[in-house]
């Protein structure tokens, strides 16, 4: 057991990478990135007043070649990532100065060593090497300086990249600024994640705490017209996607009858702004839950060891609920991990129409504005709490069932 | 295998006797054969035409210019208002489908006007309190219209030929108080087939749309008719490419597995970790999103669900005695997989049909609504819901389609749980 968890744990950085991977991909190649959308800016501003050459603006030289470095857009594909991964150093605390005349320039930059604070570094050139030194003439460690030239610079001064050389990524557990808010990613998604785990958390719960008693009712009087009715009303229940239940909440219950707030999400009447969202996000939610457990426990209610023990003169009751309900959870232990991943990411659907701040909705708009550290921080957030989540299923699966044994290969 | 082996016949019967999804599929297939005749049910082309003497089949023959039809017009008549003048004029006749709005058709809901006792103008909902009143070419342009205040013409009048205003006339209460030019009309009362424009959405029962229309003035009807001929049409392309490469794929780990089976375990691991529909959202923005486009993306996504399952399916079968002794006899890879191994999947593949088309109908609904699917002149069951979501006094656009989709996923799901019924091993033991 504990070589084949290492096992997994060692799997996990590996597709972790691979999936970060393909979606950084992702963010390189999808139009109306960052830079498009700078260009797109400036012909509207050129159509206003139609002049050509702007040194400065949306999208000047100068602004695009800041607009690729922030982005990595720079550098190769797979450097950038690295970048972003933190596994290879990369330019933090940079910013671009031109040198005067005299081949010197100075810059003023964000202090690493005191936060919120910065100093300043004198810049001079001799030959193509660029010195730097701060205020009391020594150089300081990690910061350096290179040439930044730019395609059809309108101006004739040297224009310098000043920055710290350091490792800035995933691994050193910081994942950017979002673009559109200026904010850092992860505080972005600290103000969310307690909506999305409120949600996630009951939405968990719930359909544990009825999926099971229901299926283990369902099982006990199988064919009945309990379990009849109820199986076809879950299977209708399945049938309406959540979404489209919102709408329907929303029209009805929010904006005709007002019983419901309309929009967003309010910790003061946590409960009025929880009822529906929760039961759009829900209502398809039972189905495969409890159908699993029923049959889970009627496979098993013809198992040998169930007449054994009802030979030996065990209550029906003691043979359900001890010995043979456990073997039944067996596979709903398998689902809950998948279900943790759920718990984080929320439904970005239901966040959608239901206007509730939460991870998915970030997610979303995220996609529209094409923000991609905050879509990059998500992914991994929602892909580790999916990898880890698989591991803790098999760990379920493993609590549950002391026979099952992942050493041996299946 | 025989079709009607008599397991096959038994499951069957057993799927028969489940009458919910016997009558699902039953309504699903005669809908599905509807939905195929497509303009001949939906459209606005009639079906039949006849014009001085000459039969006409518009809704094959495509596009007939108004001048064919001995009408002043270039473009192609608005059939439904070449009908009245056929009837007026008593140059022919024509037939329009039960629905006369195609899917696509940008509508203007122009209710017939009638006039009171007292001279007020009312449309079908009541007095006009502000609008105008119009009479209309088969082409559907103007030929006169009356500005209507509280009931009554009020303001400008204006005569057109060929889109052209030509003349005008100014009102106060009802009566005419000025002309341009003088001389030429005299009449300016109001006459003949008068109609005027309701906005969009407009509710049902007005100009022949028994449904309403949607906010770009789509006919309701026409709308969800499209909407489901177009889920037909993606299920008829997702459906064989996401089976058959699941099935491949799946087959080929099973049978094969050791190092290929890892390596892809873990492809699959990775991709199925992209959020689904954040990569539908990238990849629509990178490429232009048709039906077609959308549905191979969703089939990129969905076929490791299915790979997986058949994976499990062919890796059982990979290990019983039957499929050494052939491979001992010297079988290929190739024929063992043909003959053993996919035949032993068709239970899976038809117990999980049903699930993958609710999936397809989902996703390709959530896309639109969430506004990342079809451009929006296709017709779409989500759009609308996107529609009734904004729109949320328009209740004929919600009631409807909550009702198709809702519907459509009900019986997908009962034909499911029928089928799992039926090839239930449990049952096939007792």
């Amino acid at each position: 057991m504990r070589d084949y968890v290492l096992r997994r744990l060692l799997l996990v950085p590996l597709t972790f990478v691979g999936i970060t991977f393909v979606a950084f991909c992702f963010t390189r190649f999808v139009p109306g990135g960052p830079i498009e959308q700078a260009l797109a800016e400036r012909q509207q501003a050129d159509r206003k007043r139609s002049t050509a050459a702007r040194p400065s603006g949306p999208a000047s030289p100068e602004e695009l070649d800041n607009l690729k470095r922030r982005y990595g857009f720079d550098r190769s594909l797979v450097e950038a990532y690295a970048i972003w991964l933190g596994a290879a150093p990369g330019p933090a605390d940079w910013i671009t100065v031109r040198l005067d005349k005299d081949g010197k320039a100075e810059a003023e930059v964000a202090d690493d060593l005191i936060p919120g604070k910065s100093f300043k570094l004198n810049i001079s050139q001799t030959g193509d090497v660029f010195t730097l030194t701060t205020a009391d003439g020594n150089p300081r460690a990690h910061w350096l300086a290179a040439a930044a030239p730019l395609p059809d610079d309108p101006e004739k001064a040297t224009r310098v990249l000043v920055y710290r050389r350091a490792y800035a990524g995933l691994l050193q557990a910081e994942l950017g600024d979002s673009t559109t808010s200026d904010k850092p990613v992860w505080d972005e998604i600290k103000s969310r994640l307690p909506i999305s785990a409120w949600f996630g958390g009951w939405s968990l719960l719930l359909a544990y705490a009825i999926s099971i008693p229901l299926g283990v009712a369902k099982a006990l009087k199988s064919d009945g017209w309990f379990d009849r009715s109820s199986t076809q009303l879950l299977f209708i229940l399945y049938s309406v996607p959540g979404f489209v239940l919102g709408v329907v909440g929303l029209n009805f219950l929010c904006h005709q009858l007002h019983w419901f707030p309309s929009m967003g999400f309010n910790w003061e009447h946590a409960f009025m702004s929880t009822v529906l969202p929760l039961s759009c996000e829900m209502v398809g939610a039972f189905t495969a839950l409890t159908l699993f457990t029923r049959n889970g426990l009627l496979d098993n209610l013809t198992t040998d060891y169930v007449r054994t023990a009802k030979a030996k003169g065990l209550s029906n009751r003691r043979i359900v609920f001890v010995h043979v309900l456990r073997n039944s959870l067996i596979p709903i232990a398998a689902t809950f991990g998948g279900n943790l991943g759920f718990f984080l990411t929320g439904s970005f659907l239901i966040e959608f129409t239901f206007n509730i701040p939460g991870l998915g909705l970030l997610g979303y708009d995220s996609l529209v504005h094409r923000d991609y550290p905050v879509f990059l921080g998500l992914l991994t957030l929602s892909s580790l709490a999916m990898l880890i989540g698989n591991i803790v299923s098999d760990l379920c699966v493993a609590a549950v069932d002391p026979r099952i044994r992942f050493d041996k290969s299946a | 295998m025989s079709l009607f082996d008599p397991s096959t016949s038994q499951r069957f019967e057993r799927f028969r006797q489940n009458r919910m999804g016997w009558w699902s599929l039953l309504t699903l297939v005669t809908i599905s054969a509807l939905a195929l005749l497509g303009p001949l049910l939906v459209g606005n082309r009639p079906l039949v035409l006849k014009v001085d003497g000459a039969y006409r089949f518009p809704v094959f023959a495509g596009f007939i210019s108004g001048r064919e039809l001995g009408l002043k017009i270039e473009g192609e008549p608005n059939y439904r208002l070449l009908a009245e003048e056929l009837k007026r004029n008593g140059r022919g006749w024509l037939v329009m489908p039960p629905v006369p709005f195609a899917p696509a058709e940008v509508c203007e809901v122009m209710p017939e006007v009638s006039r009171d006792a007292e001279g007020r103008w009312h449309d079908p909902r009541g007095i006009i309190a502000e609008g105008r009143i119009f009479t209309l070419n088969a082409d559907g342009t103007r030929r006169q219209t009356w500005t209507i205040i509280a009931g009554r013409p009020h303001g400008d009048a204006r005569l057109f030929a060929e889109g052209i205003g030509i003349a005008r006339a100014k009102f106060a209460d009802g009566k005419v108080a000025q002309r341009v030019p003088t001389t030429d009309r005299t009449d300016w009362e109001p006459q003949g087939s008068l109609r005027t424009q309701v906005p969009s959405p407009c509710p049902p029962g007005l100009d022949g749309h028994w449904l309403g229309t949607d906010e770009s003035g789509h006919d309701m009807v026409a709308r969800l008719f499209g909407g489901f001929r177009l889920l037909l049409l993606s299920a008829l392309i997702y459906l064989p490419c996401a089976y058959g490469i699941g099935l491949v794929l799946g087959a080929a780990m099973g049978y094969f597995g050791g190092w290929f089976d890892m390596v892809s375990q873990r492809a699959m691991e990775i991709w199925s970790n992209i959020p689904f529909l954040y990569a539908i959202i990238f990849l629509a923005s990178l490429l232009e999103p048709t039906l077609a486009v959308l549905v191979l993306i969703l089939v990129a996504f969905s076929w490791i669900g299915l790979a997986q399952q058949l994976r499990a399916s062919a890796y059982q079968v990979s290990a019983r005695d039957y499929v050494t002794a052939s491979r001992a006899l010297g079988a290929s890879h190739a024929r063992i997989i043909w003959s053993h191994i996919l035949p032993n999947c068709t239970t899976v593949i038809l117990t999980t049909l049903p699930f993958s088309l609710h999936g397809l109908v989902f996703s390709l609904s959530a896309l639109d609504y969430l506004g990342f699917g079809l451009p929006p002149t296709e017709p779409s069951w989500g759009e609308l819901l996107h529609q009734a979501k904004e729109n949320w006094a328009a209740w004929w656009i919600l009631g409807p389609t909550l009702f198709c989709l809702v519907g459509t996923m009900v019986m997908i799901n009962s034909i499911g749980e029928a089928l799992q019924d039926a090839f239930d091993v449990r049952r096939t033991q007792k």
